[in-house]
């Protein structure tokens, strides 16, 4: 499995997307919605879009903004690992696949796995910042 | 075991403190400070993660410190305080008076905090 892995701030991110993806330069695709992917997990981090990622059926696309520190790596078999039940019942949001074990990876070699498709159909987070 | 800094996901309620990697099983940490609304500690290089489980589902949670591993007859535990439905039953220990409590309670609390809408999101 390809996956794009990339860090927001102290996060790593493993991109995933079951509908067709183009990277093209920040700002340079013709789209109704483009948002930095920061801004769209929710995450408090200024971090600058050097290309977007174009997620979602032709016309309908979003364009998440992405920096350029972004990689194609290959998972390795079992690198990748679904979210826990306990996760599940505490309501984990949807766009988490899971978490791909990586050695490259920041935060204990941990990249949160993140459901680009699924990400654009979510509903905005709730404002709220206690940590 | 030793403390790891749980990796934080965002969108998740607050009492979700993060998840470890535990040899390949990522497992949540749950935060005892917003489940038992006390106070934070930092953690120091003696802060342990105590692994749990909650229901059979494993769980984590990291307590500002381990004062020691006791084992208790049966016959000497008591009738829990209530505290708030999370205790199971209590034992005196050095003249103390220790509430033991249950992970599958914590676990409900958690569910129920979020279900209730009590639990703030992170970010």
């Amino acid at each position: 499995m390809e996956l794009l892995t990339c860090s927001l701030g102290e996060t790593s991110l493993a991109l995933i997307s079951d509908q067709v993806t183009r990277v093209r330069r920040w700002g340079a695709s013709d789209v109704a919605v483009r948002r930095p992917l920061a801004e769209a997990l929710g995450l408090s981090v200024e971090i600058a879009c050097a290309r977007e990622l174009l997620c979602g059926a032709p016309g309908a696309e979003v364009a998440f903004g992405i920096p350029s520190s972004v990689v194609q790596q290959k998972a390795a078999p079992g690198s990748i690992v679904a979210p826990s039940q306990v996760l599940k019942r505490l309501r984990a949001p949807a766009w988490l696949a899971g978490f791909f074990i990586s050695p490259t990876s920041s935060g204990g070699g941990l990249a949160l796995i993140v459901d680009l498709t699924l990400l654009s159909t979510a509903a905005p987070l709730p404002q709220e910042s206690s940590r | 075991m030793p403390y790891t800094r749980p990796v934080p996901i965002p969108g998740v309620p607050t009492v979700i403190a993060g998840v470890v990697n535990l040899s390949g099983r990522i497992v949540a940490v749950l935060d005892l400070s917003v489940l038992l609304g006390a106070g934070r500690v930092g953690q120091s290089e003696a802060t342990r993660c105590v692994l749990l489980q909650a229901e059979g589902l494993p769980v984590a949670i990291v307590p500002d410190e381990i004062a020691g591993l006791a084992t208790v007859a049966r016959s000497e535990m008591q009738a829990a305080v209530d505290l708030d439905g999370l205790a199971g039953e209590t034992f005196t220990n050095d003249g103390k008076l220790i509430t033991v409590l249950s992970p599958g309670k914590l676990l409900e609390r958690a569910e129920s905090q979020i279900k209730g809408g009590d639990d703030a999101w992170s970010s």
